[in-house]
C-alpha cells in the first residue's frame, strides 16, 4: 500500500471515528446517568439520515438538513424522554431493552411508511463535491474534511459544556449522587430530558452528516448501534473523553483492517475490545470506583 | 422554645411572617418496604431556631431527616415548608423553599472540583436576597480556597464537611438540615464544625442538626428532640435533657 491510500484511509478511519462519536457519547450519557441502555439510539441515526435524504429531495440541498437535524433531535428526544423513556429509569434492564427495540421497529415501520424500502443516494452538496489537493500525488474528497471538521467542532464544543459550564456539571453531578443534586434544589428529571435531547440531537446529526457517504437504507442504524456499544464500552461507560478515544481507535482499527487485512476487517473491531476488556474490564476512561 | 413562634401577637422586628414555623411536619410516618421506621412525629423549627435530633442508631433520624426533605416519600401525615405544603414534592422543589442538605457521609461530587461544588447550586434565597456569596464561604473556610481547583476526592475528610456545609450555604438557605456533620473527624476539625455552626446560627438561618455529641449539642440547640423506634420520646431544651440522667441513659446510652 502507497502512502497516498494509506494516508486516505486515516483520514477515513479519522472520520469514521468522529461519526461514530456523536452516536456513542449520547449512548454513554444516557447509559452512564440515566441507566438505560437504549436500543433505539442507533435508529436515531437513520431517522436522521432520511430527514437529510427527504430534505435535501425536496429542497435539493442538505445545508437545511443539517441544523434542522440538530433542532428536530432536540425536540423529538425530549419528548421521548418525557413520555416514554422516564417510565423506564426505575424499572429492569429487560424492560428497558424492549421498550427501546419496540422503539427500533416503530422507527423502521414509520420510515417504510414514509419513504419505502428502497436505497436512496443524497448526493453531496455541489460546495463540496470535489477533491482537495493536498499532494502532488494525492487528494482527499471535501465533504469528508467537511464532516472531519464539524465532528472536531462538536466534540470540542461537547467537552467545553460538560466540563466548563454549569450545566456540564449537572450532568456529571447527576451521574454521580442524583440524590445530592436534587437535594441541592436542581431537578434531576429536567437535567435527565436534556442529556436525552442532547444524545438524540447528536445522533441524528452523524445520521445526516454519513447520509451523502453512505446513502439512506433499511435498518442502516442496527450496524451503528453494535459499534457504538463496542466504543463506549471500550472507553468506560459514561464518560465522555472514552467515548472520544475509542470513537477514534475504533475507528482507524475498522478502517485500516478492512483496508489492510480485508479478511480480517469483520473481527478486528471485536478483538479490539475484547483485548482492552482483559486489560481494563470497566474500560480505558473509567473512573475509579 | 424561642417566643417568637410560642406566641403570634408579640410581633418581633421581622414582622408577621416570622411567626409561621419554618418547617412544620404532623403525624408524618415513613416506611422502607414493610418496615414501619417513623411513627408519628410531629415537628416544628421556627425561622432561626437551632434544633437537635439525637438518639441511638438505627431510631430513624435520618430517616426523619430524609422524609422531611422529600427523599424518602412519606405514607401518612403532612410537612410544610414556610407555610406551603410539601407533602409529596419532589426534593428539588422543597429544596427551592429555602432548605438545603448537608449528608451523613457529606455527597460531595467527586468528579467536580471545589469552586464546581460550591457554584453548581448556588442561587439567592428565597427572599432575593444573596448573603452567602463565593467569597464569603471562602472567608469562613479559608482551606476550601487553598482548595479551590482540586476534584472533590482530593479533600481530607474535614475539608469535605467544610465543603459540603459551604455548598448548602451558598443556596442562602432558611434552614439547613445536617446529618452527623462531625462524625469522624478529627477533635480540632470538630471544633471548626461547632464554630460554624454558630456563625450560621448568629446569621439567623435555622438548623437542624443530627449530632452525638451531648455537650456541643447542648451549648449549641435552641432545643433538642430525642427519637426512640421512631417516635419523639422527648422534647424539651438541652438543659432538661442533661439534667435527666436517667433519659440519658436510657435513650442515648451516655
Amino acid at each position: 500500500m502507497d502512502a497516498a491510500t494509506l494516508l486516505t484511509q486515516v483520514l477515513n478511519g479519522l472520520q469514521y471515528g468522529l461519526l461514530l462519536f456523536l452516536v456513542a457519547s449520547g449512548l454513554t450519557l444516557v447509559f452512564g446517568i440515566m441507566g438505560v441502555i437504549n436500543l433505539a439510539h442507533g435508529s436515531l441515526t437513520m431517522v436522521g439520515a432520511y430527514l437529510a435524504y427527504a430534505i435535501g429531495a425536496a429542497t435539493g440541498s442538505l445545508w437545511l438538513a443539517l441544523p434542522l437535524a440538530v433542532a428536530a433531535g432536540a425536540v423529538f428526544g425530549a419528548v421521548l424522554e418525557r413520555v416514554l423513556i422516564r417510565r423506564f429509569y426505575d424499572r429492569a434492564h429487560l424492560d428497558q431493552v424492549l421498550l427501546t427495540f419496540a422503539l427500533i421497529l416503530l422507527f423502521e415501520e414509520g420510515r417504510s411508511l414514509l419513504v419505502g424500502n428502497d436505497f436512496h443516494s443524497v448526493p453531496i452538496p455541489p460546495v463540496l463535491d470535489w477533491s482537495v489537493p493536498i499532494s502532488s500525488i494525492f487528494s482527499y474528497s471535501a465533504y469528508r474534511l467537511f464532516v472531519l471538521a464539524v465532528c472536531v467542532v462538536i466534540a470540542a464544543l461537547l467537552f467545553l459544556v460538560i466540563h466548563r459550564t454549569r450545566f456540564g456539571g449537572m450532568i456529571r453531578a447527576s451521574a454521580e449522587k442524583p440524590e445530592m443534586v436534587e437535594a441541592l434544589g436542581i431537578p434531576v428529571s429536567r437535567v435527565q430530558m436534556a442529556v436525552f435531547a442532547l444524545g438524540t440531537a447528536l445522533a441524528m446529526l452523524a445520521g445526516a452528516l454519513s447520509a451523502p457517504l453512505t446513502s439512506v437504507y433499511p435498518n442502516m442504524g442496527d450496524g451503528v448501534l453494535i459499534v457504538s456499544f463496542v466504543v463506549v464500552v471500550i472507553g468506560g461507560i459514561g464518560s465522555i473523553a472514552g467515548a472520544f478515544w475509542g470513537a477514534l481507535l475504533i475507528g482507524l482499527v475498522d478502517t485500516l483492517g478492512k483496508a489492510l487485512v480485508p479478511d480480517l476487517a469483520g473481527i478486528a473491531v471485536y478483538v479490539l475490545m475484547a483485548a482492552v476488556l482483559l486489560w481494563r474490564p470497566t474500560g480505558l476512561f473509567a473512573r475509579a470506583a | 422554645m424561642s417566643a417568637g413562634i410560642a406566641s403570634s401577637g408579640t410581633a418581633s422586628a421581622a414582622g408577621t411572617r416570622a411567626t409561621a414555623p419554618l418547617l412544620e411536619a404532623r403525624a408524618v410516618h415513613t416506611y422502607y418496604g414493610a418496615s414501619h421506621i417513623v411513627r408519628g412525629v410531629d415537628l416544628a423549627i421556627g425561622p432561626g431556631e437551632t434544633v437537635g435530633l439525637m438518639g441511638r442508631n438505627g431510631m430513624g433520624k435520618t430517616t426523619l431527616i430524609r422524609s422531611l426533605i422529600g427523599l424518602t416519600p412519606i405514607k401518612r401525615g403532612s410537612v410544610a415548608v414556610g407555610g406551603t405544603d410539601v407533602t409529596g414534592f419532589a426534593a428539588s422543589r422543597i429544596a427551592r423553599l429555602g432548605v438545603s442538605y448537608v449528608p451523613e457521609g457529606r455527597g460531595i461530587f467527586a468528579s467536580l472540583s471545589v469552586r464546581e461544588n460550591l457554584t453548581l447550586a448556588a442561587r439567592p434565597g428565597v427572599d432575593g436576597e444573596r448573603a452567602w456569596t463565593l467569597e464569603r464561604v471562602l472567608t469562613v473556610f479559608p482551606r476550601l480556597a487553598e482548595r479551590i481547583g482540586n476534584g472533590g476526592d482530593q479533600l481530607s475528610g474535614g475539608e469535605q464537611q467544610m465543603l459540603s456545609i459551604g455548598r448548602a450555604l451558598m443556596t442562602n438557605p432558611r434552614l439547613i438540615v445536617l446529618d452527623e456533620a462531625t462524625e469522624g473527624l478529627a477533635p480540632l476539625v470538630r471544633a471548626e464544625i461547632w464554630r460554624t455552626l454558630a456563625l450560621i446560627r448568629a446569621g439567623g438561618t435555622a438548623t437542624l442538626i443530627v449530632d452525638k455529641t451531648v455537650s456541643a449539642m447542648a451549648e449549641a440547640c435552641d432545643r433538642i428532640l430525642v427519637l426512640v423506634k421512631g417516635t419523639v420520646a422527648f422534647e424539651g431544651p438541652p438543659a432538661t435533657l442533661v439534667a435527666d440522667a436517667e433519659a440519658m441513659q436510657r435513650h442515648l446510652g451516655v
